[in-house]
């Protein structure tokens, strides 16, 4: 050892490993305008390919006539069902177990479904196109409200499903029912809020709105046919699964199908299902033997793909008159659109929902979903929900406010008094999930004192007692919101994906001369995985995360993996990721006691070398052990340096957090102004700090932005609103609040680096706690519990429904 | 999003442009900005079967002073009158309206005349010219007229201007010195038509309101001079008992829409619903395939792009951010929308932040323009913008990028030292979904400093 050897700490910080913050790979393509995003893929003799689409929203196909459109110079083909019909492609199955239309057959049942495919030399003669398509309609009563769905004459909608009374998830109530799904214990549940002291009950209703990523779905679909082999590139966040289902659907054996899902521009759950567009694009290519793309408009993104939400949720909770909660109920009326396309695993129609009970020590509850049929468009499962996920937290996070305003006490005593306890993890809920990790208490207490609560509470009485005497127009509202949520999906004995067990995967390979390519089998859309899993293996392998390629997406590469949503890259491929290293490193010991002539047992591993105990200068770096792994072995052991691992979780990880936020509303204008929003996430283990706060800066505006004004609606004829940008709320960096963000760190004991997954927790707890401070702005004034989406005018209605305009 | 095909027109004086209106008759748009126009022949609502575009006359442009007048060519941006000394000396409401109109980047390219000429009740500016009283220049077959604002307006896009008239000058009366003026917008959000706005002017003496004048945006299906509103004021001291009953007399005269942001929806119009007439849905079918089949002109098209000259043919209708990515091969431009709202498209033309998905290529012909590509200098050194969202963090998916580090480029340009909130403002034309904009925000400041030669100084959260 001499003065300029680098220190330990020198060689860690040089690895740009685990816990910091490394600067991002992909920044440096994308900085310069050379993403590779669907759109910019470019193929020889490529054809554009377009819908004709319903302007009705129920209503029987009588006819259409695509002969002037085949006229129309350019134009290569138009598929209808009928051209889908003898390849069985018209329908597909659906993630959900149902079955959804791929063009419409006979009739449509959403405004803008899919009636035809358009296939033409460029994308402005395929728009000509469109237009030349004539369909003629027989108008069909429509449905639009879900509570109305299963009224004994309510108009039958899925046709082709009407005599099976047996859905995918078990007996269907109704033509236009699709699923009830039960947990917990009815019986004990009903018998606690028989005798309690005080029980709440109130609808909240978590409103349908839309992912809506910057780039909107697409692909090019390529048949070669002299081979046999179909490539297809497009905006999939779980590349494999589209691979599998495309072989299943075409025939095509899966080892000739190529998925390549290059770089998205933003998924948010809104690029996991397969789409017509997909579909048609093949068939089309398969057909005319040439690529086909299919590139979406934003109307058709917002108003035909994976909507958000859409739960009505009646919630109950039972509790002692000192806030002692003894039960949970609540029943559930999902609005599923016209067929049920969620994307959730196969055994779970209704995702991870029963997590409703929240962070609270609920010892007894019941919950009960009942889907519907409505003409509008399919999905559900989308959005940061981390698989309904916020649907369940919105429903407890709204219930405990509701619950203290009964019981006369500040909503943050009665969580406190409720967290679940850290010495009671894991802990197991009352509606079936065993929580890995947590320490809530010193959480909620550490927000507590950064937003100076009390000062908090006192400022907003001074001021309520100011409106009262007119002095002020002005509420003042403080949200609070203290979520658990459930990631990592998931353990395959819960989870599949049409069979498939939601495992994930990593192979990592290291050359002869130090560097590591890895690949894994999920996909980012934006999470920085390029960066952030490198980070892993620099830290588990001492080789410097800049000496460390990441490839995700080509499925003819990357190992099988179920891809990249509701936060489940860290918890599984994280943890694949650090298994396989592992495996490496405990080979590359084995090489390095062969290099050094000692055994194993005598050597120790110090940041980026073994080092034999008790003689620090007699060591061989990763460096040194990559080369001899080629060349120079013990006996009897393989050369290389390299592993793969499928990692199937022994459970959910549970990241959770606390979050306040303080809102002024003007009550003569209805405008809710932000004045703080602050953010404590524990997502145990923190792979790159940087990283987790642009994840949750994101997250929290999304939930702003859905909270305060988002919504997709339909009229009563069906007709969809909402569906541009002029409409939708989309906040730019004006109205965008700033957002401070706080953490602690309790690490998953089950997970190999302990790290839980982040990019849903903003969601997940944001929108409740928005929600939440402009329901305690008017809470003092008894205005029940008003509903979002909390736009201006909504707010106003508010305040002239309680007479403040007088 | 891509729209029907048309002939395309460039004039270069206001009589042949008056003249091709007349013989091309109902089916000829003039085109100003063109980001009113262009996003609605996306959706395909309007096919004007031709464009006679007013950018090539250069008599429309300027701003002066005659006199008792200040005379605003109908070409004049939004922008050109923000920045305009003349304006800020004489008519200061015209500046605070314009800043409240779209975004920076449609500020750039919308005109004045785009904005009171096509009767839209959701636009600022018809009612702040009642309130005014200023007179619309039009040049038709017929020869000159003026129209008053206040009688200009007849219904939802339907005004006294004829079809081979165009709207040439918008000529203010100039108000009393030292009046005093508020444009006051209700919106969603920056780029939201109004949810309702008022456009007062007021001339006070030994506290008393001698004269008051009242512009109404969006509350009914014109713009509204509030007349008896504006009566209200004049001789009281403003107190709050006289603008209560401006306000009543004001609400007594409006007549909102009962829709999303209080305006018509486009996809109102859009559909058809189960009331689709078979007859119709086959005059439309002819009308389309008629207008499909047509071979309409190319236009030759030459621009500096990055640096290098280009030339190419283009259809008339091609979209700039089609003729970059598909024609050019730079796909560094994004698209994100189809209603001119993201930003993702946005490129530098001229020196101008432009949406590049709401101009046609031809109406670029002879510009320079830059995009994502052309940032970096030749030996690969980045751009300290591009080093700046690297350091800070400022993008995810990389989606938004391009568009926003080419808003970033020209928003240091006018400004090279923006507080937080300037930088928050300058960059409300480009949509982000994944960083919250925050880390943004920090990227452009230290792009700031390291441009300015400054150390960049992390604000403390």
């Amino acid at each position: 050892m001499n003065d300029i050897a680098p220190t330990q700490a020198e060689r860690a910080d040089k690895l740009q490993g685990l816990g910091c913050k490394r600067k991002r790979v992909e920044d440096i393509r994308f900085t310069q305008g050379r993403g590779n995003y669907v759109d910019d893929v470019k193929l020889p003799g490529m054809l554009f390919g377009d819908f004709v689409r319903s302007s009705h929203a129920h209503a029987r196909i009588k006819s259409i006539d695509t002969s002037k459109a085949l006229a129309l110079p350019g134009v290569k083909a138009v598929l209808t069902a009928a051209d889908l019909k003898p390849l069985k492609l018209h329908y597909m199955p659906t993630l959900a177990g149902d079955v959804a239309a791929v063009l419409a057959d006979e009739k449509v049942l959403f405004q803008n479904q899919e009636i035809a495919f358009v296939v033409a030399e460029d994308r402005y003669i395929a728009a000509d196109a469109i237009e030349l398509v004539e369909v003629e309609y027989e108008a069909l009563p429509v449905v639009v409200d879900p509570f109305q769905a299963m009224a004994p004459d309510a108009p039958i909608l899925r046709d082709d499903i009407k005599d099976k009374m047996n859905g995918a998830h078990g007996p269907r109530k109704h033509y236009n029912h699709i699923f009830n799904w039960q947990v917990g214990d009815k019986q004990a549940t009903d018998e606690v809020f028989k005798t309690a002291e005080v029980t709440i009950k109130d609808l909240f209703v978590y409103q349908r709105t839309h992912p809506a990523p910057l780039e909107t779905c697409q692909c090019v679909a390529s048949m070669d046919k002299v081979k046999g082999e179909l490539t297809v590139w497009g905006t999939f966040q779980a590349p494999h699964v589209v691979r599998t289902v495309v072989s299943i659907l075409s025939g095509i054996a899966e080892h000739k199908v190529h998925v390549i899902a290059p770089d998205i521009g933003g998924g948010f759950g809104n690029k996991v299902g397969v789409y017509p567009g997909y579909v048609c694009a093949i068939v089309a290519s398969i057909v005319l033997g040439v690529p086909v793309k299919w590139v979406e408009d934003r109307m058709e993104n917002l108003s035909t793909t994976s909507f958000a939400r859409d739960y009505h949720m009646a919630t109950e909770l039972a509790a002692t008159k000192e806030g002692k909660i003894l039960a949970m109920r609540v029943h559930m009326l999902a609005d599923h659109g016209a067929f049920d396309a969620c994307a959730n695993p196969s055994k779970l129609p209704a995702g991870f929902v029963n997590i409703c009970t929240g962070s609270y020590d609920i010892p007894v509850a019941h919950l009960e979903v009942d889907g519907v049929y409505t003409n509008k468009a399919t999905g559900g499962v989308a959005y940061r929900c981390s698989l309904r996920v916020t649907e369940g937290i919105y429903a407890i996070e709204r219930a405990i406010e509701v619950l203290a305003k009964k019981l006369g006490m500040d909503s943050v005593d009665l969580r406190m008094k409720n967290l679940i306890k850290a010495e009671q993890f894991p802990y197991r809920s009352a509606l079936g999930w065993e929580y890995d990790s947590g320490n809530y208490h010193v959480a909620l207490q550490k927000a507590l004192d950064a937003v100076g609560y009390p000062a908090l509470r006192a400022e907003q009485k001074a001021r309520q007692e100011a409106f009262r005497r007119g002095e002020t127009r002005e509420l003042m509202g403080i949200g609070v919101c203290f979520f658990t949520e459930i990631v990592g999906a998931g353990p395959s004995r819960h989870c599949d994906i049409l069979g498939v067990g939601m495992f994930d995967s990593a192979e990592i390979r290291v050359h002869p001369t130090g560097s590591i390519v890895a690949r894994m089998g999920t996909k980012s859309q934006g999470q920085a995985h390029e960066t952030t899993y490198a980070q892993i293996i620099a830290t588990e392998l001492g080789i410097p995360a800049d000496d460390i390629t990441i490839e995700e997406g080509d499925t003819d590469t990357a190992p099988y993996g179920l891809g990249t949503y509701g936060s489940r890259s860290t918890p599984v491929a994280g943890a694949a990721t650090a298994m396989a290293a592992r495996k490496i490193r405990a080979k590359a010991q084995m090489i390095a006691a062969h290099l050094l002539e000692v055994s194993e047992y005598d050597l120790e591993w110090d940041v980026d070398r073994f080092t034999v105990k008790g003689l620090p200068e007699k060591f061989k770096t990763m460096k040194e052990i990559a080369w001899a792994a080629h060349n120079n072995l013990p006996p009897g052991l393989e050369p290389g340096l390299e592993a793969v691992n499928y990692y199937d979780p022994p459970n959910m990880t549970y990241p959770f957090g606390a979050y306040f936020c303080v809102m002024d509303i003007d009550i003569d204008t209805g405008v809710a102004k932000t004045r703080r929003f602050y953010a404590l996430d524990d997502c145990g283990t923190r792979i790159n700090p940087m990283i987790i706060e642009g994840q949750v800066h994101g997250g929290l505006t999304e939930a702003f932005a859905i909270a305060m004004g988002q919504e997709i609606s339909y009229d009563a004829q069906g007709n969809v609103m909402g569906a541009s940008f002029m409409d939708f709320f989309l906040p730019t960096a004006v109205e965008t609040p700033k957002w401070e963000t706080d953490f602690t760190v309790t690490p998953s004991p089950h997970h190999p680096i302990g790290a839980k997954g982040v990019g849903e927790s903003p969601n997940v707890g944001g929108v409740p706690c928005f929600s939440n401070a402009v329901n305690d702005a008017f809470a003092f004034l008894d205005a029940g519990h008003i509903q979002m989406p909390h736009d201006g005018w909504r707010l106003w209605t508010v305040a002239e429904r309680l007479g403040l305009h007088a | 999003m891509i729209p029907a095909k048309f002939e395309y027109h460039r004039p270069t004086s206001v009589q042949d442009a008056v003249a091709l209106l007349a013989q091309l008759g109902e089916e000829a748009r003039p085109l100003a900005g063109g980001h009113s126009l262009i996003p609605v022949m996306k959706t395909r609502l309007a096919a004007p079967e031709h464009l006679v575009d007013l950018a090539g006359i250069s008599s429309l442009k300027g701003i002066r002073r005659e006199q008792d007048h200040i005379a605003i060519g109908a070409m004049a941006t939004q922008s050109e009158m923000i920045a305009s000394p003349l304006l800020a000396e004489i008519l200061p409401i015209i500046r605070e309206t314009s800043l409240l109109i779209g975004d920076p980047q449609i500020r750039y390219v919308g005109t004045i005349g785009g904005n009171v000429a096509n009767g839209d009740p959701g636009n600022d500016m018809p009612a702040l010219m009642m309130c005014l009283d200023a007179e619309y220049q039009l040049a038709g077959r017929n020869g000159q007229r003026r129209v008053r604002a206040r009688a200009f307006y007849l219904g939802a896009y339907d005004t006294a201007r004829q079809n081979d008239e165009i709207l040439t000058e918008v000529r203010i009366p100039i108000p009393a010195k030292g009046h005093g003026y508020a444009y006051e917008k209700l919106k969603r959000k920056v780029g939201d038509y109004a949810v309702a706005a008022a456009a007062v002017m007021l001339t006070i003496t030994n506290g008393t309101c001698r004269a008051a004048s009242i512009g109404l945006t969006n509350v009914a299906d014109t713009p509204l001079w509030a007349e008896a509103a504006a009566r209200a004021l004049i001789g009281t001291g403003i107190d709050r008992t006289a603008v209560a009953n401006a306000a009543n007399a004001a609400k007594a005269i409006t007549n909102p829409a009962s829709d999303g942001p209080g305006r018509i929806s486009q996809e109102n119009d859009r559909r058809d619903g189960p009331a689709c007439d078979r007859t119709r849905q086959i005059a439309r079918g002819s009308l389309r395939e008629h207008r499909a089949e047509k071979k309409m002109s190319k236009v030759q098209v030459k621009m500096t792009i990055n640096g290098r000259e280009v030339e190419a043919l283009v259809e008339p209708r091609t979209l700039l951010v089609h003729f970059l990515r598909e024609q050019l091969g730079l796909t560094g431009t994004h698209i994100g929308c189809d209603t001119s709202h993201c930003g993702a498209c946005t490129v530098d033309l001229n020196e101008m932040s432009v949406k590049s998905c709401a101009l046609f290529a031809v109406q670029a012909n002879g510009a320079a323009i830059l995009t994502i590509e052309g940032m970096a200098a030749p030996d690969g050194t980045l751009h300290a913008l591009q080093e700046g969202f690297r350091q800070m963090h400022g993008l995810q998916c990389g989606y938004c990028t391009p568009g926003m580090i080419m808003r970033a480029h020209r928003l240091l340009k006018e400004n090279p030292n923006p507080s937080e909130d300037e930088i928050r403002s300058g960059i409300s034309g480009n949509l982000c979904r994944c960083t919250g904009y925050q880390n943004i925000v920090k990227s452009i400041q230290y792009a700031a400093a390291k441009i300015n030669g400054v150390p960049y100084q992390e604000a403390a959260e």
